[in-house]
């Protein structure tokens, strides 16, 4: 596939041509991530309500039927639920590591053993998050591994 | 059946490094006198702690702390099981020295059991950095 990036004029808007006889599914999942991966969350803080691009996410967790987006030095409530979270980031760089915890790949420093037989990411932020062996497998494949 | 997987893994090892201490305890004394129902017994120790270990594992660790906690935790219902066991199959005495060995025996298994594990999810570790490292490089 050619990937064409041509400089915007001043004030014009940035937009995605994508030129193709046919919508196949590895298309539509690039269009889908491209969509997800883009655009912005609403999430809460006390009495503020800002919106967060997902770079800027480090993980999502559940604690409490509460689902909180954490990012370098704060944490934020979202709305929604983590299962759907999951499916709207299913294509980008979100994967679940655990039951109550989705984490941004891209903010994964290095992956260091525990003395259990379970994995523990450390990110970029120095936060360390244990990553369930059942979705080591995703991560794996996630990782091209 | 990932249950019984993960029991029949913590099996496999707790019994293996029961054997090999109960071997090498045995060696280093020069105690003759074994019993022939050692085997069973400690077939049976196995089973009994990798079905608490294997209870324990199935929980989801959330953080660092959580781990410590269940790993202490682990710890000391060994040390009540094993003792018990110890007791039932007359390998000590209800003594506070023997339950004292017992639980350093517990220790040395748990290290030999870990160890293993550990240096296994090492090689896991440095393959997902390797391609962890690859994947930022390109972005």
């Amino acid at each position: 596939m050619k990937i064409i990036i041509e400089p915007l004029s001043e004030g014009a808007e940035e937009e995605i041509i994508i030129r193709s006889n046919s919508l196949d599914s590895e298309l539509m999942e690039l269009i889908y991530s491209l969509k997800a991966g883009r655009s912005k969350l609403t999430a809460f803080n006390d009495d503020e309500i800002l919106k967060l691009a997902p770079s800027d996410i480090f993980y999502f967790e559940s604690v409490d039927n509460h689902v909180c987006a954490c990012c370098e030095n704060s944490v934020y409530e979202v709305k929604q639920k983590l299962y759907e979270l999951e499916r709207i980031y299913e294509n980008t760089d979100f994967i679940r590591i655990s039951k109550a915890m989705i984490v941004n790949v891209s903010k994964i420093s290095k992956i260091v053993p525990m003395f259990n037989g379970r994995l523990e990411a450390v990110l970029s932020n120095n936060e360390r998050v244990v990553i369930s062996r059942q979705y080591v497998p995703d991560l794996k494949k996630k990782l091209g591994v | 059946m990932k249950f019984f997987k993960s029991f029949l893994n913590f099996f496999t090892a707790i019994t293996t490094a029961i054997t090999a201490l109960v071997g090498a305890v045995t060696l280093i004394s020069g105690y003759t006198g074994v019993s022939p129902y050692i085997p069973l017994q400690i077939l049976c120790s196995g089973a009994v702690t990798a079905l608490i270990t294997a209870v324990i594992y199935s929980f989801e660790f959330r953080s660092r702390k959580h781990f410590i906690l269940m790993t202490a935790i682990h710890y000391v219902l060994l040390c009540i099981t094993m003792n018990a066991i110890g007791i039932m199959f007359g390998w000590i005495d209800a003594a506070v020295i023997d339950i004292l060995m017992m639980c350093v025996d517990v220790a040395v298994v748990y290290v030999i059991v870990f160890g293993i594990t550990y240096v296994l999810m090492k090689k896991e570790a440095d393959e997902l950095n390797r391609a962890l490292n690859e994947r930022n490089k390109k972005s």
